[in-house]
């Protein structure tokens, strides 16, 4: 075989391999776009025969659609601005601060990455519970800016924070600057890409939780978010209302793949880093 | 509790190697910087940034008994399957369902790693006359261990994390066929609220994920190349 050949070979291979990756999204499209009656018409149609884009105005007015919507937005927002925060301090502590037990905060801080949040959610329910909060969105705020997400930019900062050259700081010390000015004045500006890669990760993982935000908020309609909003679509006996299913699930899914096809590089580099190195 | 146990394992005896695999090979396969490449990369990377609760409902639609996939398949003259009501075949399909979603993140970790084997040692092997498949073998299936080693522990993770899946596509049915130890925490502690038995099943998942990992570090001294490590 020819390298040219081999090289078709392939591509074509790889081409079919994202056969089964790719269709289903399209069939989720397809299907919003369809009457419910027509969802299971044989034989299949992947263009629809007859056309039902009020889907997605029924979407909006079936559920809060809206106000779900707008949650996950600014809940997302919120985490954001809270592990930022968090992930800035405490890295560039980590990094640059010497104070007693130093060596022992990190080691600490990762094995605590080794507790699947599916293992925490029924202490961490009761601690909410106790607190008053559940059925509240306040734990999607407190979890992930407390906890597993904010020890992964934690890390994230302080390795970026440990790759800046010293001698930036040292002349900042020189020029008369204290160490919350370093900090604020020459770290902190220079952060830019690594706080873009850590705020695109939190964003995402925000966007796509669906335990957390269907346990903490009681599955309250009005509380929860657009992952556990998604499977709220159904008939009163409790079968999926596939074609408004559809409609809801490709307007959660169509944010996040504008920025993935805007921001893939800022992406994939984060999920390769924070997924290897953590 | 014992029957959940194994359904666990099961489940990351067929997700993890598969996912390791396709996520290599497809490394290999794409290892190029070419536009085309780059282009199949991200869809292949696609399904990772969707969130897992989307990714099942689509997919509980496509496995529906009278789903697309079952018409495909009866098109082409197939007896349609009971993908997800058959307890021989839900672990299966769940399993399908969460390797598709995967093998992109799978993929772009062991691109990052394919980065770090020296081109020169490559070129060097190409000029002793050695073929693709002997270079491959000999110089970075060896040079990439430990990153081969972090992918499998952090996918053997996220196979012990399996929740929405299971929760959107079969409540852990039928029967018990699919109920995974973090989906049968959920069901004890948070839908009966037996939050002592619930704690009890975390902790036996904490102690398993616990041993997998020191397990597999401790791999590591025999399996893995002792170069500069990650």
């Amino acid at each position: 075989m020819t390298s040219a050949s081999a090289r078709v070979t392939l591509i074509a291979m790889l081409v079919v391999g994202l056969v089964p990756v790719l269709l289903p999204l399209v069939w989720m499209i397809s299907t919003s776009l369809k009457p419910e009656f027509d969802v299971f018409a044989y034989p299949p149609q992947i263009i629809p025969a007859r056309l039902r884009p009020q889907n997605y105005a029924d979407v909006f007015s079936q559920a809060p659609f809206a106000r779900q919507y707008f949650s996950s937005l600014y809940l997302g927002f919120a985490d954001v601005v809270g592990t930022a925060i968090v992930a800035l301090l405490a890295g560039y502590a980590l990094a640059r601060l010497r104070f007693p037990g130093r060596g022992l905060v990190l080691p600490l801080l990762l094995s605590a990455l080794l507790l699947p949040s599916e293992i925490l959610i029924v202490p961490q329910y009761a601690l909410f519970s106790n607190l008053g909060l559940i059925g509240t969105q306040v734990p999607l705020v407190l979890e992930p800016v407390f906890g597993a997400p904010a020890i992964v930019g934690t890390f994230l900062m302080r390795q970026f924070f440990l790759s800046l050259p010293r001698e930036l700081e040292d002349a900042g010390r020189v020029d008369g600057l204290g160490g919350l000015g370093v900090f604020l004045r020459i770290a902190l500006p220079l952060s830019g890409p690594a706080l873009a890669t850590l705020a695109i990760m939190t964003f995402l993982a925000n966007w796509n939780a669906y335990l957390e935000p269907l346990v903490f908020t009681s599955g309250r309609p009005e509380l929860i978010t657009l992952p556990v909003a998604l499977n709220e679509f159904t008939n009163f006996d409790g079968t999926p209302q596939y074609s408004l299913q559809m409609a809801a699930t490709t307007l959660s899914i169509l944010p996040v793949a504008l920025v993935f096809l805007l921001a893939q590089r800022h992406i994939v580099a984060g999920i390769a880093r924070s997924g290897l190195k953590g | 509790m014992a029957e959940i146990a194994r359904t666990t394992f099961l489940f990351g005896v067929g997700f993890v190697p598969l996912t390791v695999v396709a996520g290599l090979v497809l490394a290999v396969a794409l290892n190029s910087r070419t536009r085309l490449f780059i282009g199949l990369r991200a869809a292949y990377f696609l399904p990772v940034v969707i969130s897992l609760a989307a990714w099942s409902i689509v997919w509980r639609l496509v496995l529906a008994p009278d789903g697309p996939l079952n018409a495909l398949l009866q098109l082409v003259g197939q007896s349609p399957v009971a993908w997800l009501r058959n307890p021989a075949l839900a672990l299966e399909a769940i399993i399908g369902v969460q390797f598709l979603k995967t093998a992109g993140y799978s993929m772009v970790l062991f691109l990052a790693a394919l980065q770090t084997v020296p081109s020169d040692l490559l070129e060097a092997a190409k000029v002793d006359g050695a073929t693709r498949w002997q270079s491959f073998r000999a110089i970075t299936l060896p040079l990439i261990a430990p990153f081969t080693l972090m992918v499998t522990i952090l996918l053997t993770i996220a196979s012990f994390k399996t929740f929405a899946l299971i929760q959107l596509m079969t409540k852990g049915g039928p029967g018990q066929a699919t109920t995974v130890l973090a989906y049968y925490i959920y069901q004890t502690g948070l839908q009966l609220f037996d939050m002592g038995y619930a704690s009890a099943v975390a902790v036996v998942l904490f102690v398993a994920v616990l041993t997998l990992t020191v397990l597999q570090l401790a791999a590591r001294r025999w399996w893995v190349f002792e170069g500069e490590g990650i």
